[in-house]
């Protein structure tokens, strides 16, 4: 079956086209022998029968061919042509009819090759039984089989058999079937060994003779196969008047043709030339190769896919080399038509400066100059060139080494240097930063020794104050580590803990140790005395003891189980206790001062009865400790509260006095430190306070009731004021003044200072109004330390405050906003129908709880925690929709972008001038196309380097 | 420029790119960049970034074009800037500044209010008692020169020197050049401040009603009235970066308006007593605001959070903020004037200036020009502030020097260029952005308008075509002054009145042939006839 798959039409078609030049040999060696000779090449190895069947498969194809597709083969005419002349001796033996066929249609003939004909009859034994079966598929197969079947073509012609099988089924006429005709057909039969091909060249052209095949035929056939009982055939179809047109259910395939006419006269002699004009007629041309019928056309639907389909293989690869040029201008930013237009040509310095010719006056004159002074630069060449030729060639050779070898060198540095400048680790470069210090230091060394020690001690100092100052805080890779994620684990805050409070010691230390240096400096001072020793021991003694108040101090602001109230009382006992002790041990020390020195006593005690102040080790108490500190806690307390409500009116203060009595005091404190600063009373003290009380009257005049109330309450407040004006004087609170104020006078402040306390009201009723602020600013600059409060100072603030407290402003505001949060809250939209759902009539319970049909909140509304100003005391933002401003905002991200983010920042950049230099603005601006008016835009070319696609 | 040139860049130029850099939300490196899939959009992104990028750093690099610094008072040793007095100042500057320092001594006409033109050219004066001049302060040339007779309360440049409004005793006027009164604004009563927002050509008013109006001063309409349920206001500052209105009020609140909400952006309470003066930053970051209650409070505007506060003396009567950011306060006859006063905690003042024996009533420090001009019930003086004004101007967007048809230019400019009172917001880059209300809010609201609009469709009000009353004779009649009583209006009245005459009758029928009995007259009740 495979065999017979091999011959089919499509193959050997296309192969004989491809090999005319082949066939045609064959067919004008052929008939020659036949014709004129009658004998073949190699007699010996040519049997009759050879001949005969070679011929009769012949005609037998000619003639299934002509059953199947007439008009195909008449389609190739034309291009076979040329073969038609030679064809024509062949077209003698078509006087082969169906009979014929049916009598021999069993017979194999072969060439010498004995076995492969045994083997090949068994075969076609098998496949007589299933023939009938297959023909079907074998025209369904045809198609699908050509290549394959042209390979295995040309395979068993490489094999050198030269095999002519003919099967045939005489039944039914079937000439559908599929010869073996490959040798013939195959190109490579010239690579078969020679003595085979001559062999079967020669078997073929016997088998062409065809008379002698007749004779033979009938003897073989006569003697070896019984005779077939043929079916008597009176019409072409069956009888019948219903039965005109159609045919024997057999014969459906059979057409009447050409030899259904002419066979007739085959038989007889007398119609040579008719028969070979009708020979010619009827094959179309090619005689001797087997033409197989051409198949079917495909139905045009699927022949146009498959032509789209080649097509569009076709078209991609020539449009695959135009992607990347495409790509390139889809992704550029601007494109200017046309394309790669030739840039103006530029010329260089060096071509100008040689075409140069002088045409004004001036340059001409420059150039006579020039020309007279040897300095062109033709001159200068030349004797450049003079120079060089003194040289020798080695010398001349050995500069451009040097030359070479120079620029090699730079050239490597400064790759290492980019290497090293690309690096980018931090640690590497720490190293090489102190490398590079530690060979500086040394180069210093060798130049300036004294220098170097110098620089080395600082140095050193510099490192030992990082470690104390930075070692112990929690700067550490580590101590950051621990602070982010050991929040959650003990031994990890513990840690921490421990590393602040370490900190915390030291840095205690270290002001310990600044305190000492300063007594040190002191007692320097007087360093004529002779008891240092006692003095030093008593400073400790001092220290001590400020420490010990200090520690109390900060025991009164213990809370938890020490803020409980019979804590603190048995507190306050021993306070008062220690108090007492501290008191006499003080007295005493004074005393024993007192007999020794009278000058140095005065400033021991002042630093003796320094007390600090809170936890804040940097302010410090001043004065006698006749009073407790607790009573100065209580007269702030009491002006903290009258000054309360002026100072509330500040945003991020609380308004709740009772609940928060300890905040206004650290407020108040931190209050003193800015009244401290207040620039406004500084500048006051030397020019404005003396324009002012120039000016006094006519400012009172100008001023508000509120004003004139204010100065008012303000005399008789001074008039209270000056009565214990001594007193508050030697309970001033002091703290160490600032840098800036040292830039004062010293000694006149102090001189006014005096004053001040002497006779608080001799300054004249003018000056009054200012009068508070100057106390409060003579007693600012005083040596080292400054008045943190002087309660006179309030008084004025006091009184605006008292002036507005009417105004409830801050509740007022609080209401407003409350209210306007509380409207702004989403609305529940409450559904419930009255009575809907609930019974009604005599003696029916009301239920008790109310059931609510709540539907989702009406959008708009905002919930109190998320407004913009739920951290702001002091503030309403309003959270309503500006309508107006609707249609200037997107209500969707627009196409390309996928967030929000994207897009506003795609926004975000400006594009007028106002806002970009002119640079940026054109570029902006520039629209992606840009055409050149009047050039011609010439189609994309296609750059070089896609060519080798091409193939 | 290359790529690899704008990579270049030097340390200087680094340390000022990060001022020109445009803010924005997230992050967008190229971390950021490789998750986006959609290459397109990844393109169009990348391409934007490097625009953005690109034109920061060539704004930075621009700089080298601004060729003027500000200078500032600088003193050695024990000396102090605020100790140095205008005298010293005018014998040791230039004798081209020292014509920046000049007095105008106006007794009779009260405590005056001025206003600088936009370019600091010119000078604008108005006299509590009626008196208004403007002239080229810097040439010491008079433009105009009118006395009104009523009261004065503010005055304010227009968006260029040729129309100035002036807040009079009932009604604000426009004037021209020439002193001209050009319009009336009748809606705007008892104003007390003045404002100008020259990008949006709003005139801006308040006054004693409390009521802030907006009116359009190209087109004429009147663009907002606001009421702000706060009684009389006296205080007015606009934020020069959004336009929006600072109003200082009674209660110690300081409310933000725009023309598009009828109840203020925001409202912050800054002081116990009345606010007395209100002054926003040329940047908009921040704001200064003085009280009744003797304090000065400066205010960041963005996070709405108080940054300083000093207890003045008494209480600033006018604040001030100069171009480089000092803050000028005037409180009594003083000028204390602030440096870096934003920034930190200021020990002393800038420079102090007494105007003695006068009561300061308005200050305001001079575009593109170290000068301080200050109203007060003497008249009008004008003080040199080192450092105050930006020494590099845009000439497209102010110029001092400005020739008549560069004016000219620049006013057709402003006008295609104005922007529309709706744009007015807090945040004023909100232009083109994504509206961020929930999808709820949206979804309602288009339902709404597209209610609206069906309900509008089916709606068509009837036009009012009342034939014959528009008639030429009617026109006359009613055109012409009711008192006055000539030939003609007789004639043309007796005309009507026979034509209407006639009318009637058509309608009522023939009197005469109303006496004709009729055919089902003799069943009617006899009497009738009589």
């Amino acid at each position: 079956m495979g065999k017979k798959k091999l011959g089919n039409s499509k193959s050997k078609n296309s192969i004989k086209k491809s090999k005319t030049s082949f066939t045609t040999n064959y067919k004008n060696s052929g008939p020659k022998n036949s014709s004129k000779s009658k004998q073949p090449k190699n007699p010996n190895k040519i049997s009759g029968k050879d001949i005969f069947e070679i011929d009769q498969e012949e005609t037998k194809q000619e003639r299934r061919r002509r059953n199947i597709d007439e008009i195909e083969s008449y389609e190739y005419a034309g291009a076979e042509k040329i073969e038609k002349k030679d064809d024509e001796e062949i077209d003698s033996d078509e006087a082969f009819n169906d009979s014929d066929e049916e009598r021999f249609e069993h017979f194999i003939f072969r060439g010498s090759n004995q076995k492969d004909i045994k083997k090949q009859l068994d075969k076609e034994i098998d496949l007589d039984e299933t023939e009938e079966d297959d023909d079907d598929n074998e025209e369904s197969e045809l198609d699908e089989d050509d290549e394959e079947d042209q390979e295995d073509e040309r395979e068993v012609a490489r094999k050198s058999i030269a095999r002519f099988v003919w099967l045939d089924e005489s039944d039914n006429d079937e000439s559908e079937m599929d010869e073996e005709f490959k040798a013939l057909m195959d190109n490579d039969v010239q690579e078969i060994d020679d003595e085979t091909k001559a062999d079967k060249l020669a078997s073929f052209i016997g088998s062409l003779d065809k008379k002698r095949k007749r004779t033979i035929d009938d003897e073989i056939s006569s003697l070896e196969k019984p005779k077939k009982q043929l079916k008597e055939r009176t019409e072409a179809y069956e009888e019948s008047e219903y039965n005109l047109a159609t045919r024997e259910s057999s014969n459906i395939r059979k057409k009447i043709d050409l030899h259904d006419l002419i066979g007739s006269i085959q038989e007889e002699t007398g119609f040579s030339g008719l028969k070979q004009k009708l020979a010619s007629l009827e094959s179309g041309g090619n005689k001797g190769t087997y033409k197989e019928p051409l198949s079917a056309p495909l139905p045009p639907r699927i022949q146009d896919r498959l032509n789209r389909q080649a097509a569009y293989e076709k078209v991609n690869k020539d449009i695959t080399k135009w992607e990347p040029i495409v790509k390139q201008n889809r992704e550029a930013e601007h494109l200017k038509f046309p394309m790669n237009a030739p840039l103006p040509h530029k010329q260089t310095n060096n071509v100008l400066a040689s075409m140069f010719q002088p045409v004004t006056e001036l340059e001409k004159e420059i150039d006579s100059m020039l020309v007279e002074s040897g300095v062109k630069e033709k001159n200068l060449q030349q004797y450049e060139e003079l120079q060089m030729s003194k040289l020798s060639v080695e010398e001349v050779e050995k500069r451009v080494k040097e030359l070479r070898k120079m620029r090699e060198l730079a050239f490597r540095e400064e790759i290492k240097g980019r290497r090293i400048a690309k690096i980018k680790s931090k640690t590497y470069r720490k190293i090489r930063k102190k490398e590079k210090n530690k060979l500086d230091l040394k180069q210093l060394a060798e130049l300036d020794p004294k220098l170097a020690r110098e620089e080395q001690l600082r140095l050193e100092r510099a490192r030992a104050q990082e470690r104390m100052t930075l070692k112990h805080k929690n700067t550490s890779k580590w101590a950051k580590q621990a602070l982010k994620h050991g929040r959650h684990d003990l031994e990890g805050r513990q840690a921490i803990a421990e590393q602040l409070q370490r900190h915390e010691e030291l840095k205690r230390k270290i002001h310990d140790l600044g305190s000492d240096e300063e007594l040190d400096d002191f007692s320097s001072e007087n360093s004529d005395e002779k008891d240092d020793d006692i003095d030093a021991i008593k400073e400790k003694a001092f220290d001590e003891l400020a420490q010990l108040e200090r520690k109390e101090t900060e025991n009164e602001e213990m809370e938890g189980l020490f803020g409980m109230k019979f804590m603190r009382i048995a507190m306050d006992k021993e306070k008062y206790r220690t108090r007492g002790m501290i008191d006499d041990f003080i007295e005493d020390l004074e005393n024993e001062e007192n007999s020794t020195k009278d000058e140095k006593t005065k400033k021991e005690v002042k630093k003796s009865t320094i007390t600090h102040v809170g936890n804040n080790p940097g302010r410090m108490i001043f004065g006698g400790f006749e009073k407790s500190t607790s009573e100065h806690k209580f007269d702030i307390k009491k002006l903290s509260k009258s000054i309360f409500d002026l100072k509330s009116s500040s945003a991020e203060e609380p308004k709740d006095d009772d609940n928060k009595l300890t905040e206004p005091i650290n407020n108040y404190s931190s209050e003193i430190n800015f009244e401290e600063e207040n620039p406004w009373l500084q500048t006051d003290s030397t020019k404005i306070v003396s324009s002012s009380k120039k000016n006094n009257k006519g400012i009172i005049k100008e001023n508000n009731k509120s004003d004139k109330i204010v100065s008012k309450l303000k005399k008789q407040k001074q008039g209270d004021q000056s009565q214990n004006g001594i007193e508050i004087d030697v309970d001033k609170i002091l703290t160490i003044g600032s840098v800036q104020n040292k830039s004062m006078n010293e000694n006149d402040q102090r001189g006014k200072e005096i004053k001040e306390i002497n006779s608080p009201t001799s300054r004249s009723d003018k000056a009054s109004k200012f009068k508070s602020m100057e106390d409060y600013d003579t007693f600012d600059v005083e040596t080292n330390f400054v008045h943190v409060k002087n309660p006179t100072a309030f008084s004025q603030r006091e009184l605006v405050a008292r002036a507005f407290a009417n105004d409830n402003v801050i509740k007022e505001f609080e209401a407003e906003k409350q209210a306007i949060i509380e409207d702004d809250e989403p609305k529940e939209q409450d559904l419930t129908l009255p009575g809907w759902g609930s019974w009604s009539g005599k003696g029916v319970k009301k239920p008790k709880k109310k059931k609510l049909v709540l539907a989702k909140p009406l959008p708009g509304g905002i919930e109190a925690s998320k407004r913009k100003d739920a951290k702001l005391q002091y503030v309403i933002i309003n959270e309503k929709r500006i309508k107006k401003a609707k249609k200037y905002l997107s209500t969707n991200i627009p196409h390309p972008f996928e967030t929000r983010e994207q897009y506003e920042r795609s926004l975000r950049t400006p594009l007028g001038t106002e806002w970009n230099t002119q640079e940026v603005f054109q570029k902006i601006v520039t629209p992606r196309i840009i055409t050149k008016m009047g050039t011609v835009i010439d189609p994309l070319n296609v750059p070089f380097h896609t060519n080798d696609l091409d193939e | 420029m290359t790529e690899e040139e704008v990579n270049i860049i030097d340390k200087d130029t680094a340390k000022k790119i990060p001022k020109y850099v445009r803010p924005a939300e997230g992050k967008l490196g190229s971390k950021q960049l490789k998750k986006i899939k959609n290459k397109k959009l990844r393109g169009t992104l990348e391409r934007v970034e490097k625009i953005s990028k690109e034109a920061a750093i060539k704004a930075a690099r621009s700089e080298i074009l601004l060729t003027e610094d500000p200078g500032y008072l600088e003193t050695e040793g024990i000396e102090k800037t605020f100790n140095i007095t205008q005298k010293q100042l005018k014998e040791n500057v230039d004798e081209d500044s020292t014509k920046k320092i000049f007095d105008l001594k106006l007794p009779t006409f009260g405590p005056y209010s001025l206003d600088y033109t936009r370019n600091g050219r010119h000078m604008v004066i108005g006299g509590r008692k009626g008196h208004v001049a403007s002239f080229d302060w810097m040439e010491n040339k008079l433009i105009s020169e009118i006395h009104l007779k009523e009261t004065v309360r503010d005055v304010k440049w227009l968006h260029n020197e040729l129309f100035f409004a002036v807040a009079q005793k009932k009604y604000v006027f426009i004037y021209d050049h020439n002193g001209l009164e050009v319009h009336r604004l009748k809606k705007h009563i008892e104003v007390n401040k003045l404002d100008f927002l020259p990008y949006h050509f709003l005139l801006v008013s308040v006054g004693n009603a409390g009521w802030l109006k907006y009116q359009d001063t190209s087109t004429g309409q009147l663009v907002a009235e606001l009421r702000t349920k706060l009684g009389s206001c006296d205080a007015m500052a606009q934020n020069p970066w959004n336009a929006i209105m600072h109003l200082g009020h009674y209660n110690g609140t300081v409310t933000l308006w725009s023309p598009n909400m009828s109840t203020p952006l925001v409202k912050m309470l800054t002081h116990k007593g009345p606010v007395k003066a209100v002054a926003v930053d040329h940047t908009g970051k921040y704001m200064a605001t003085s009280g009744l209650d003797g304090q000065l409070k400066l205010w960041d505007i963005r996070t709405y959070k108080l940054l300083q506060q000093y207890y003045t003396r008494s209480p600033a009567s006018s604040l001030s903020i100069s171009q480089l950011g000092l803050l000028g306060v005037g409180w009594g006859p003083h000028v204390t004037i602030w440096k870096d006063a934003f920034l930190t905690k200021q020990q002393s003042p800038y420079m102090n200036h007494i105007q003695s024996g006068t009561q300061i009533q308005d200050i305001h420090f001079c575009p593109f020009d170290d000068v301080l001009g200050l109203g007060h019930s003497n008249g009008i003086s004008s003080i040199i502030i080192p450092g105050s004004g930006e020494p590099n101007l845009d000439s497209l967007e102010a110029n001092p020097y400005q020739s008549r048809k560069q004016r000219q230019e620049a006013e057709v400019h402003s006008l295609l260029d104005k922007i529309q009172p709706e744009m007015i917001l807090l945040d004023s880059t909100f232009l083109g952005k994504v509206d961020r209300a929930s999808k709820d809010l949206l979804f309602m609201e288009r339902k709404e308008e597209e209610e609206t609009q069906r309900d509008n469709e089916g709606k068509r009000e009837p036009k009012n075509k009342a034939r014959g009353k528009n008639s030429s004779w009617k026109r006359y009649l009613r055109k012409k002054q009711k008192n006055v009583i000539d030939e003609r209006k007789l004639k043309i009245q007796q005309r009507i009145e026979q034509e209407r005459e006639a009318r009637r009758k058509r309608i009522i029928g023939n009197e005469e042939d109303k006496d004709r009995p009729k055919a089902l007259e003799r069943f009617s009740n006899k009497k009738r006839k009589l």
